[in-house]
C-alpha cells in the first residue's frame, strides 16, 4: 500500500529524482563517506527537496548538487567509492537532460543504461583481468579473516569462525611485526575443498556479471528477463558482499530503465533500495547471520 | 551532417567522461600500484581493499640508530603521539597520516621525496636522543617508506607479504 501509494503520488521520472536524494541523504549520514564541507552543502539541499519536492525537476537544484559531488570527488580522489562517482555521473545526467529540455523518460532510460552498462562491464573486466580474483584468493581472504560472510558456508562447515578468530590474531601479528620484510604467514582453513568452493563462487560471480552486461547491452530486447536478472544479481552480491550504496545506487539506474509498462519490476527496485538503504542505517549484514 | 548527428546529446558527456575516467583508472591500476578500489571505484571487490591488504610503513635509519614504524594503518605511537597534538602542529600530522593513507591507495604517485623527508623528520622529532646521535655523525640518515601488499596463496595456505612499492632516500 505504502508503495503503490508512493508511485502514485509522483511521477515515474520525478520517483528517480526523489530515490536519488534519499540515497544521497543516507549516503551523507555516515561521516567516513563524504568530506564535511561537502556533506553540509549537500544534505541541507537534498532535505529542502524533499519537503519541497517540485524543486525536484530545477535544474539549477540539479547543477548545484552535482558541483558539489564533483567538489568531493576532487577533494577525494583517492577516497571516494564508486558509488559517489556513479552519483555524480548520475546527476550530472540528470542535469543536463533538464537543461536540454529533452523527452526526460527517454533521455534518462537510454543514459542509464550505458551507465550500467559501462559501470558492470567494467567490473568484469576487473574480475577478469585481477589473478586474485579468478583464482578465488581474494574470496578466501575475505572469507578467512571475516571481512565478509555468506552463509552457505556454516552449512558447509559449522565451525568456520572458529578458523576466522585463528587467522584474525595471525593477521593482527602481520600489522604488528617487523614487516618491512617478506614474509609467509600459514593461515587456517578448511582445506582443499574450501579454496575451490571460493574459486567457484569467483566464476559464478564473473559468469553473473558478463550476462548482466550482455543483456543490458541488447536492451530493450528480452526487456524482462533483463530486470530479472539485474535484480537477481543484486541481491545475489549484496548477500556475500554486504555493499548498500552501490546496490542502491543500481537499482537507482535499473529503475530509470523500466519502461512505462514495467510497474512491477519499478515496485521491485524501491522495495529493494528502501530494504538496503534501511539495513544500511542499521548497520545490519544479512551475510552475516552465519556467523 | 546535423541530422547525423542528431543521436549525440549533451547529456551523453558524463558517460564519456566516467569512460575516459574508467579506462585511466584501469591503466593505473594494472600498471601504475594504484588499487583497484580507487580512483574510480570500477574494479572494487576483484581484489582485497587495500584498508585490509596494504600497510605503509616506514624504517629510519644510520649506525647510530634505526625506526621503524607503521605509518597507515598508524600503529599505536603515532596515535598516541597524535593525540596530544594541538592546534597547528595537529593539522600538520593530520595531513601526513592522510597523506599516508593516500600512498596506500596508490604509492606511485603519492609517494613524494618531500612527503618522505617531513615525515621522517616529524619522527626524528619524537625521538629526539635518537635524532642527536644520528646528527651527530656524518654518516647519511636514510628513509625508506615502502608498500606491503599482503595477497593470499591458496595453493599454500598462507598469506604472502610482498614490497608493492618502496623509496629510499637520503635525510
Amino acid at each position: 500500500m505504502f508503495f503503490s501509494n508512493l508511485l502514485k503520488r509522483y511521477k515515474t521520472q520525478e520517483l528517480i529524482l526523489l530515490l536519488f536524494f534519499i540515497f544521497l541523504i543516507v549516503s551523507t549520514l555516515n561521516p567516513y563517506r563524504l568530506e564535511y564541507f561537502v556533506k553540509f552543502l549537500i544534505l541541507p539541499i537534498s532535505i529542502v527537496v524533499l519537503v519541497f519536492p517540485t524543486l525536484l525537476k530545477e535544474w539549477i537544484v540539479w547543477l548545484l548538487t552535482s558541483v558539489f559531488l564533483v567538489l568531493n570527488l576532487y577533494f577525494n580522489y583517492l577516497h571516494t567509492s564508486n558509488h559517489l562517482f556513479i552519483a555524480t555521473y548520475f546527476s550530472w545526467i540528470v542535469t543536463l537532460i533538464l537543461i536540454s529540455k529533452d523527452d526526460f523518460h527517454d533521455a534518462i532510460r537510454i543514459s542509464s543504461k550505458y551507465l550500467l552498462v559501462l559501470v558492470l562491464g567494467m567490473a568484469t573486466i576487473h574480475k577478469i583481468t585481477s589473478q586474485e580474483f579468478y583464482s578465488g584468493s581474494f574470496m578466501s581472504f575475505e572469507f578467512l579473516l571475516g571481512l565478509r560472510s555468506f552463509f552457505p558456508i556454516i552449512i558447509l562447515w559449522p565451525n568456520f569462525s572458529s578458523y576466522i578468530l585463528e587467522n584474525r590474531s595471525i593477521f593482527s601479528g602481520i600489522l604488528n611485526n617487523n614487516f618491512d620484510e617478506e614474509n609467509i604467514y600459514n593461515v587456517v582453513s578448511p582445506g582443499e575443498e574450501f579454496f575451490i568452493f571460493a574459486k567457484i563462487l569467483s566464476f559464478i560471480t564473473i559468469f553473473y556479471e558478463a550476462v548482466v552486461v550482455l543483456f543490458l547491452l541488447i536492451y530493450p530486447r528480452y526487456r524482462r528477463l533483463t530486470h530479472i536478472l539485474l535484480i537477481s544479481f543484486i541481491w545475489f552480491t549484496y548477500i556475500y558482499t554486504n555493499e548498500n550504496a552501490f546496490f542502491s545506487m543500481l537499482c537507482i539506474l535499473g529503475y530509470a530503465i523500466c519502461y512505462n509498462d514495467q510497474k512491477r519490476f519499478r515496485t521491485l527496485y524501491v522495495i529493494t533500495i528502501i530494504l538496503i538503504l534501511s539495513m544500511d542505517v542499521l548497520s545490519f549484514r544479512p551475510g552475516f547471520l552465519g556467523y | 551532417m546535423s541530422n547525423r548527428l542528431k543521436f549525440l546529446k549533451i547529456y551523453y558527456l558524463p558517460i564519456l567522461i566516467a569512460l575516459i575516467i574508467s579506462i585511466t583508472q584501469f591503466v593505473l591500476s594494472t600498471n601504475f600500484t594504484l588499487t583497484r578500489w580507487e580512483g574510480g571505484g570500477f574494479g572494487m571487490y576483484s581484489e582485497p581493499n587495500p584498508n585490509n591488504a596494504r600497510i605503509v610503513g616506514i624504517s629510519i635509519k644510520n649506525p647510530e640508530g634505526e625506526i621503524n614504524l607503521r605509518l597507515s594503518p598508524p600503529d599505536e605511537m603515532i596515535l598516541l603521539y597524535f593525540k596530544k597534538m594541538k592546534g597547528k602542529e595537529r593539522d600538520e600530522w593530520d595531513k601526513l597520516i592522510k597523506d599516508s593513507d593516500r600512498i596506500r591507495r596508490f604509492p606511485k604517485y603519492a609517494l613524494t621525496d618531500e612527503y618522505i623527508r617531513k615525515i621522517s623528520n616529524e619522527l626524528l622529532d619524537i625521538n629526539y636522543s635518537l635524532k642527536t646521535k644520528m646528527r651527530s655523525n656524518n654518516n647519511p640518515i636514510t628513509a625508506n617508506v615502502y608498500v606491503m601488499q599482503l595477497n593470499m596463496n591458496n595453493k599454500d595456505n598462507n598469506i604472502q607479504t610482498n614490497v608493492l612499492y618502496s623509496k629510499i632516500l637520503d635525510i
